[in-house]
């Protein structure tokens, strides 16, 4: 019963979306005259509708409730809570249901929050979800419906992918979906524009805040995933150019981009056709990502929950939507105007250059992931590209945009002198070269050309957290007053400031880890019998024995090791495990991991086999994962510095904003 | 019965196994060699697994590629010979790194091109602006202006 009402609400939530797109245009018949602030309400009952009818999937999965198929196919009654729950959204029909959940609550977002917003533009972007939500809805309930009943019901489900069975892959996918969702209504707000025809200051204002939300969210969505890839996949890496993850690399890029292309038209009133166009392109890149994902059309290591048959469905709202936002964009674009002029040294001409840049290596990462697609589509020729291929394009091309930011973070606005940028920032890039090569010194075992860019990369890395200091000193004015005024001044500075600083340090933290770990990582592998040990990167790590116990839906085989310094004091215990979920008959390998504030140290368990002497032997993989910690500690930074930027009082969602209030604040 | 499970999945688990990646006694002598070895076992495509470097996989497959990589090495051929040999046998599939070839042109510049067509139309853009003399408004003018728009 419970599962029908859900399926029920679901079709209402449908319906509610339909009449949300269509009272607006609507409303322009003197019949209908008024109708368009409907929209408003239409929008918070569907989302409500959609509230329920994600509810009863939860109660389905929570219950264990089997004869509805998808909980059949997805959970089991032995699994631990948070994956019942988890199995809500860890199947393609409960993603898609968590999708339109998402999107429709950012709709009602919209209203409650959009009190500061002019009508016209409140309910142009109202419609514009509501085509949206119906499209994505429509999808669900007559293709996915994940409530759908099955006869006769199973005694007992197939169980999540035991993969899917873990914390952080359990919030992955929300995150990532308030990420890629969280674009839409970017996306409605740059159609809206284009419909009225004007597009002003404050349309950037008011972009800006839900930009820098969608953008947390989803830096936070692949840091996650990342994670868990790093610490599930048992391959010691953390990121695989797998086309589902540069699916999720697009948008972030694409919405990098607009952060910054927003700036400049908030400030200068200029590239506003450019940032209609990253509008656009943001939510464009995260429905393909979605239809990437989704369909099938991908060998990868995430091939799960595929359809070739939905991909087409999903394929063609891909076009109906991003299609008639660019052709409405190719009509209207040149009307939008920009009356900005830049000179050529000034922060507006910083952030063009990477905005270019970025726009760039987003194109690197676009052609690398459907490149081979298409090769194959019509020539019939399979080519691999790999990290390789990125190393060699996206790299150089984001090296030059990581150079560019803390010349661009100072430079001020209008017109700025480049010589005093370079004299004021040149201490700290003499601090960061000599960081970056006595940080490579202990490094043994890498050629010329690899050193080099090793250097290179962590010189990246400490330039963008000292370029970032640097601006953090002068704003507080740090060695020119007292120590009080620094502090008064610190505790006075914009929220906005702390946050783009905090952001920038962040990813100056991330590109530390990620050259570091890349360059100097060092992995080998042994078959071992109890007692013997192996040595990695200075650790000694000796194999006691095997131990095997039943977990609650899994049997287990776990090697305990110690780890010492070679020669030292034990450093810790681990124990990676082998582990069989006979509900789906798969076994998994439980990678144990030794956490240290910087470093980890990483092993894989692997086949079992008799050796020489027909003693057991077990293969044990040891990995020395140097910086590691920073990979993942950078993106949270980043995605902390944009919450904060969030909080700022001029920033938040749905503030009351005019072009007269903008340019009065800029005065 | 908890341990007939036990056996039954000690057995499956035994059968499903692969060996693990590049081991200890993988290792070659010459640490040139070895470098070299390295850097093409990041590069070649384990031809059975999904998205993994033969460096990186567990797989049968995968390590009798890096045997059969470690002999050429061994036997005097230079990377460019391994890869076309590769190549010839598994197709371009089995490159992560796309030959640069006339139909990847497009792949391999495209970024690039982007990079160059974008630095010049901002050049160009920047020339011509500077022809056209611009000047902030002083704050009388700014003040007859507001005064001029906001009439009633």
């Amino acid at each position: 019963m419970i599962a029908e009402l859900g399926t029920f609400c679901l079709a209402l939530a449908f319906v509610l979306s339909v009449a949300q797109a269509l009272v607006v245009p609507v409303s322009r018949l003197k019949l209908f005259a008024g109708f368009a602030r409907l929209s408003e309400g239409l929008s918070l009952s569907a989302a409500v509708a959609m509230a329920l009818s994600f509810a009863a999937l939860l109660y389905a999965f929570l219950t264990s409730d089997f004869s509805v198929a998808n909980v059949a196919a997805n959970s089991h009654t032995s699994k631990p809570l948070l994956y019942k729950i988890s199995g809500a959204w860890g199947s393609h029909e409960g993603s898609m249901l968590l999708w339109c959940l998402i999107l429709l609550s950012f709709s009602a977002m919209v209203t409650l929050l959009g009190a500061g917003l002019p009508d016209s533009l409140k309910h142009k972007v109202l419609a514009v979800q509501g085509v949206l939500g119906a499209m994505f809805t429509g999808f669900t309930l007559f293709s996915s419906n994940p409530l759908a009943r099955v006869y006769p019901a199973p005694f007992e489900g197939k169980s999540l992918n035991p993969m899917l069975q873990d914390p952080a892959l359990a919030f992955h996918p929300p995150l990532l979906y308030l990420g890629y969702v969280g674009f839409s209504v970017v996306f409605s707000f740059a159609v809206a524009a284009l419909i009225e025809g004007k597009i002003d200051r404050a349309w950037a204002r008011y972009v800006r805040p839900w930009t820098l939300l969608a953008w947390s969210f989803l830096t936070v969505g692949i840091t996650l995933g990342s994670f868990w890839a790093y610490y599930e996949l048992g391959w010691g890496g953390w990121w695989f150019w797998d086309p589902v993850e540069n699916a999720s690399l697009m948008p972030w890029l694409a919405g990098t981009a607009l952060l910054h292309a927003a700036i400049v038209m908030e400030k200068r009133d200029a590239l506003k056709a450019w940032t209609v166009f990253l509008a656009l392109l943001a939510f464009t890149f995260s429905m393909m990502g979605a239809f990437l994902v989704r369909s099938g059309v991908l060998t990868s290591v995430h091939a799960f929950a595929v359809d070739p048959q939905r991909g087409i469905l999903l394929l063609i709202i891909l076009f109906v939507t991003s299609g008639l936002g660019f052709a409405l964009y190719a009509l209207r674009s040149r009307a939008l105007g920009s009356s900005g002029v830049f000179a050529p040294v000034s922060r507006e001409s910083a952030l063009v250059v990477n905005n270019l840049l970025l726009f760039a290596a987003l194109s690197s990462v676009c052609l690398g992931t459907l490149y081979p697609l298409l090769m194959e589509a019509t020539t019939g020729k399979t080519i691999s590209v790999g990290e390789p291929y990125y190393l060699l394009t996206f790299g150089p091309i984001i090296g030059a945009a990581l150079l560019l930011a803390p010349l661009a973070m100072l430079l001020s606005w209008k017109r700025a002198d480049l010589k005093g940028v370079v004299q004021r920032l040149a201490a700290a890039f003499g601090v960061s070269v000599v960081c970056a090569v006595i940080a490579t010194l202990g490094v043994k075992g890498i050629d010329v050309g690899g050193r080099i860019v090793f250097i290179l990369g962590l010189l990246l890395g400490f330039w963008l957290i000292f370029g970032s200091f640097k601006m953090l000193a002068d704003r507080v004015g740090l060695f020119k007053g007292t120590v009080t005024e620094s502090r008064r001044r610190f505790m006075g500075l914009a929220l906005g400031t702390h946050g783009m600083i905090l952001a920038h340090v962040g990813l100056g933290v991330f590109v530390l880890g990620a050259t570091f770990e890349g360059h100097a990582r060092l992995s080998t592998a042994a078959s071992l019998s109890a007692g013997a040990s192996l040595t990695v990167g200075g650790y000694e790590v000796i194999f006691d024995g095997i131990r095997r116990y039943d977990g609650p839906n899994f049997l287990a085989e776990a090697a305990d090791l110690t780890v010492r310094r070679t020669g030292g004091k034990p450093v810790c215990d681990a124990a990676p495990e082998r582990r069989f979920y006979p509900a789906s008959r798969q076994t998994m390998s439980e990678v144990a991991i030794c956490f240290t504030p910087l470093n980890d140290l990483y092993f894989v368990l692997g086949e079992s086999s008799l050796n020489a002497a027909g003693q057991p032997q077990w293969q044990v993989r040891a990995l020395y994962n140097p910086w590691v910690r920073l990979i993942f500690v950078g993106p949270l930074l980043m995605a902390l510095g944009g919450i904060l930027s969030l909080l700022d009082r001029r920033l938040r969602l749905g503030v009351a904003t005019t072009s007269k209030a903008l340019k009065q604040e800029a005065s | 019965m908890r341990k007939v499970l036990t056996a039954l999945a000690m057995v499956i688990i035994g059968l499903s196994q692969m060996a693990t990646a590049v081991t200890s006694s993988e290792i070659m002598l010459d640490p040139r060699q070895d470098q070299r070895a390295r850097s093409l076992y990041a590069e070649v495509r384990c031809v059975v697994c999904q998205n993994e470097a033969i460096g990186d996989s567990q797989a049968d497959i995968a390590a009798d590629m890096r045997r059969e990589i470690r002999s050429e090495i061994l036997s005097g051929k230079t990377d460019k010979d391994i890869r076309e040999g590769l190549t010839a046998r598994y197709g371009d599939y089995v490159l992560f790194r796309p030959r640069f070839s006339a139909g990847n042109l497009i792949l391999w510049l495209l970024p690039l091109a982007l990079v160059l067509l974008g630095a010049s139309t901002l050049a160009v853009m920047a020339k011509t602006k500077r022809k056209t003399k611009t000047y902030d408004l002083d704050e009388q003018e700014q003040k007859a202006l507001d005064d001029l728009i906001n009439k009633p």
